[in-house]
């Protein structure tokens, strides 16, 4: 599969759907929790079939084989989506049905035939004037100037702070202290400031393929201007879009992408960072899923669908299928492991099959009652695991799952626990 | 419209339809609140996309509904029903909701119920090994809370994903586990039940004293009735709340895995077994289910045919294609894949030898998990048992792509890859019910045949009926050429019966495999009755019951009483239960199957 695919392109492989709710639940074997044993935050909030990942395949197989219309009541179940991936995993544990890629095609189609959907029409106009969809105001460089920071102009490492770092009020500590983790660990780096392109990966939830694919040309050339060999987001979000969209649009090639957290880990390992205790507490590591299963790189195919012993399907040659297991899951874990008074608790639902925060606002229309209830859900799993604190290194993620908390157990960044605990 | 219904003329105008859906739309509102009814169509063919719904319509969709409800509670379901009773249109539940007979039969005219919002395990009760389950409970769901208490729950082979209530109250439901924990039918006891005009009943023991432990009594048993031998596939009302029995379980609440998708690695627990028995013949697979069966060592206990073991040990159709070549695999016959979960190390012992004491005698080997010199005798002796089936030359061509199988586990778990297949059976059998890779992978779709809860002899006998008829298709080159014989299935209840269904994979997107996989239903049913293997698996609606019914004293006369009794309106759509207009106004797509059916049947033979 090349590019962008559209629905057309997803159809053959689709249509295997065979119905079997698989994508509603984790692996059945790691599930260990009835009352947390979704995958769907919109299945799980809207409940209707046409809200899981299945049913939105088959709402897209329907529309294309021209059964019915999308109606604004479909536009909506097929938006209240946190496009999180979960049901693409869950799928393709057994199988290669591309279900997120259906999820974006259909998007792209309602698009392109329909113009936005109502409830995105003000994060583009928001877009359009700002060159992001977040509600905040302000200059990405804003953070490092609050400091002082004048990073290198010649690095081999890029830092890509991305709009959510450098804009969410609540996060400018957190990208400070990862400026200020990667100075402890002699790591030099230099920043775009506000240079720095958007990868507006919104654009693919909102369907507007085109201008996503116009933004990511100019993003990757003034990656290429700025120099440097390799790439640090330090927003899980960014990476994933960096590594498994932007590459459909444009080549990438020569770019090395890296999250922050796995470089802060080397680190670790090389004893360039080293901890001091911190207060005892549980804290259970949440995946942001731009961090693992969405950040797996794209990997183009061509070829040929063949036949063989009869009936049984293939790929000529074979096609790479992201299943979710290229995600960074252990640096994070593993850096938590390292500081002292922490010890680890761990989620019912983690790793590639970890329940989604709620998503961003682009991505679920704006639907409140899904991103809330989604991170009220994740909030109880981790009180039911008896973590005092949730860790993560994601903007959204925190804001998310803060507001749900509701004091109950605090949520943190990776990078400001880090930094506490930084000797 | 579906092969399994009669034909139905709807002389309704567009005007007439819009106008029912309105007004049942309208009370539905009214009764379970505007976010709970979708009337929009895009959203009502997520309803029809089916499993097998190509087999039935001959498309990928059934029938759309008038109308999609998910309601909160029993009382909101009794309501549904009422409504659909009174405004004269149909309705169709669903719990988990995996196949074509969740679906309506007949377009615009049938309430889609979705029972998921009805999601709660009521009450597990340890002590009595019981548990009151709602209709989106799954077998997966309901396992992982009783394994806390040590307790397990019998797992449909629809798979752990589909609901524990739909396979008790309304399907057959067999499984792995059959050997120790029987079927869905027997570990139902107890039932809330929506008639099909709204009023609710509790057949058994709620009826007296509103606890959930019994089916037959001291409250009035309608276990019969309410779901006969096969189950009513929704076609006598709704299903709201049920009690199944819960077995002991003996490993732990959680298996430790390791590894990410598509390759896990799951650490099999002390004190169990897993893995796989090979045997030289049918008789010899004959006899060692029977000692098996007798001798209660196993917790989990069915027959794999080879395509599906190498499909579980691969992650796609590609790598598959590559392994199924090695012939030791391909030729893997006469197996059965095991659990055994001892209750302490004595116990284990004890049915370790019991089982390697009735292998030895039927000249077999063994694979079981670990690293002993017994199990590399036994692996041994497994792999002499083929050698001495496929003669050493094919034994010889094997070992290349063997050893690069190993090789492929082993450089990824150490040592552990020797245990994969052991790790892989444990985590299907034990957790998972259906194996996706096994069987919907290879072409998209199968559909099954033959399994007639018999004895293991005859199970046997109809898999061997079953390959012969298949065999024809194969050559035609529209089902999967897994050699034929894929017979799936297991003893239950200590081998006092047992079950083998002929699977069939195929690419549901292509019309002609799915018209031919229609043929070779009902080629396999005709075969069923004509060699006497018992009632098909797939006997289930009206063209069924016509070759069936009068093999069997009659008993789609006795559905259709049942059906007329409870459901003066017809309004439970009971298109795949019983429909007394079927012989006299078939559908042609049923009369053309059957006739070219007839015209070209496959030769059997019968060695008894």
């Amino acid at each position: 599969m090349q590019g962008h695919p559209a629905v057309s392109d997803l159809v053959a492989i689709n249509s295997k759907c065979p119905r079997c709710s698989l994508c509603k639940f984790p692996p059945l074997s790691v599930v260990s929790s009835q009352r947390f044993s979704s995958i769907c935050p919109s299945y799980r909030e809207y409940k209707f079939h046409s809200h899981s990942g299945g049913g939105r395949v088959v709402m897209a197989l329907s529309h294309e084989a021209g059964r019915a219309e999308l109606s604004p009541e479909a536009r909506s179940a097929l938006f209240a989506c946190a496009l999180c991936g979960g049901c693409d995993m869950a799928c393709k544990y057994s199988s290669d049905i591309e279900v997120l890629a259906m999820h974006y095609a259909f998007r792209a189609q309602s698009f392109e035939k329909l113009g936005p959907f109502p409830a995105h029409e003000g994060l583009l106009s928001g877009f359009e004037r700002k060159g992001h969809f977040l509600q905040e105001e302000g200059k990405k460089s804003d953070w490092a100037k609050e400091v002082g920071l004048s990073a290198a102009t010649q690095s081999e490492n890029l830092l890509f702070v991305g709009e959510r770092y450098a804009l969410f009020p609540e996060r400018r500590k957190s990208i400070q202290n990862l400026a200020r983790l990667l100075a402890a660990a002699k790591i030099p780096f230099r920043l775009l400031q506000d240079e720095e392109p958007s990868l507006a990966g919104g654009l693919l939830a909102v369907g507007d393929r085109k201008r996503f694919s116009r933004h990511a040309m100019e993003a990757v050339s003034a990656l290429r201007k700025a120099n440097s060999r390799r790439v640090v987001f330090a927003d899980p979000a960014d990476l994933a879009v960096f590594r498994s969209q932007v590459p459909r649009s444009v080549s990438t090639e020569g770019i090395e992408s890296v999250s922050a957290v796995e470089l802060l880990l080397r680190a670790v390992q090389k004893k360039k960072l080293r901890f001091k205790k911190l207060p005892a507490q549980k804290v259970a590591w949440h995946d942001p899923c731009g961090l693992g299963r969405l950040s797996e790189p794209y990997v183009a195919w061509s070829g040929e669908i063949k036949k063989v012993m009869g009936q049984v399907v293939i790929y000529d040659p074979p096609r790479p299928v992201n299943r979710g297991a290229g995600g960074c899951y252990d640096a994070p874990r593993e850096i938590l492991r390292k500081i002292p008074g922490l010890a680890p608790a761990e989620f019912h639902r983690k790793r590639e099959y970890a329940f989604c925060c709620g998503g961003a606002p682009e991505a679920s229309a704006g639907n409140d009652e899904l991103m809330k209830n989604t991170a009220a859900d994740r909030v109880e799993e981790a009180l039911d695991v008896k973590a005092d604190t949730i860790a993560t290194a994601c903007p959204q993620c925190e804001r998310n799952l803060s507001a749900a908390a509701r004091g109950r157990l605090q949520v943190r960044d990776l990078y400001d626990i880090m930094a506490e605990a930084l000797a | 419209m579906t092969v399994f219904g009669h034909v139905q003329q709807d002389d309704r105008t567009p005007e007439e339809v819009t106008a029912l859906r309105e007004r049942v739309t309208r009370e539905l509102i009214a009764a379970l609140g505007e976010r709970w009814v979708s009337t929009d169509p895009l959203i009502l063919d997520t309803y029809t996309w089916q499993y097998v719904a190509e087999i039935a319509t001959g498309t990928n969709y059934m029938e759309r509904p008038l109308a999609v409800v998910l309601p909160a509670n029993t009382e909101e379901v009794s309501e549904v029903v009422k409504i659909c009773n009174r405004l004269g249109c149909q309705y169709k539940a669903m719990s988990t909701g995996f196949g074509a007979w969740n679906a309506p039969s007949r377009a615009d005219f049938v309430v889609q119920i979705d029972l998921r919002r009805m999601d709660r395990i009521v009450e597990i009760d340890e002590k009595n090994m019981i548990a009151v389950i709602e209709p989106y409970v799954t077998g997966n769901q309901l396992q992982t809370e009783a394994m806390k208490r040590r307790l397990n729950t019998h797992i449909v082979g629809a798979g752990a994903q589909a609901s524990v209530l739909a396979g008790a109250t309304s399907m057959m439901g067999q499984g792995w586990d059959g050997v120790s924990m029987g079927f869905s039918d027997r570990n139902l006891l107890a039932a809330e039940w929506v008639l099909p005009d709204g009023r609710i009943i509790h057949a058994g023991s709620p009826e007296i004293c509103g606890k959930y432990f019994s089916g037959d009594g001291p409250g009035f048993s309608l276990r019969g009735v309410m779901r006969g031998f096969g189950g009513a596939l929704g076609g006598l009302g709704v299903f709201t709340r049920c009690a199944v029995k819960l077995y002991p379980y003996h490993g732990p609440a959680e298996l430790a895995r390791q590894g990410q998708s598509p390759e896990y690695y799951v650490e099999i627990p002390e004190n169990t077994a897993a893995g796989v028995i090979v045997v030289d013949d049918w008789k010899a697979l004959a006899d060692l289910g029977y000692q098996l069966g007798e001798a209660e060592i196993c917790d989990y206990l069915g027959r794999n045919a080879p395509s599906l073991i190498s499909g579980i040990l691969t992650a796609d159709n590609n790598e598959f294609a590559g392994i199924y070549k090695i012939p030791l695999l391909h030729e893997m016959y006469y197996a059965l894949v095991y659990v055994i979960i001892g209750a302490d190390s004595a116990d284990f012992s004890y049915r370790m030898k019991t089982l390697k004491k009735i292998v030895k005698g039927l000249n077999g080997g063994i694979l079981y998990n670990g690293l002993s010199l017994s199990k590399f005798y036994w692996m041994g002796r497994m792999v002499n048992t083929l050698r001495r089936r496929i003669g050493l030359r094919p034994f010889l061509k094997s070992m290349p792509g063997f050893l690069k199988l190993l090789w492929r586990d082993v450089r990824k778990w150490g040592l552990k890859g020797l245990d994969t297949l052991s790790m892989l059976c444990y985590d299907a059998l034990l957790r998972s019910g259906l194996n996706m890779r096994g069987v919907f992978r290879f072409g998209g779709s199968f559909w099954t045949s033959m399994g007639a809860l018999v004895s293991w002899d005859n199970a046997i006998r109809g898999a061997k009926v079953g390959a012969q008829v298949k065999q024809k298709y194969i050559d035609k080159k529209v089902i999967m050429d897994d050699g034929a014989d894929n017979a799936w299935g297991g003893l239950y209840e200590g081998g006092a019966y047992s079950h083998l269904e002929e699977l069939c994979c195929y690419d549901p997107r292509d019309a002609e495999c799915r018209e031919n996989v229609l043929d070779f239903i009902f080629e396999t049913n005709l075969a069923c009755i004509e060699t006497r293997c018992g009632d098909s698996l797939n006997a289930i609606g009206p063209p069924n019951h016509a070759l069936y019914s009068p093999e069997c004293m009659n008993y789609d006369a006795w559905q259709q009483k049942i059906k007329k009794s409870l459901d003066e309106k017809n309004a439970a759509d009971a298109t795949f239960y019983t429909d007394p207009e079927f012989a006299k106004n078939p559908p042609e797509r049923a009369v053309q199957t059957l006739e070219r059916v007839l015209k070209n049947r496959a030769t059997i033979v019968i060695e008894d």
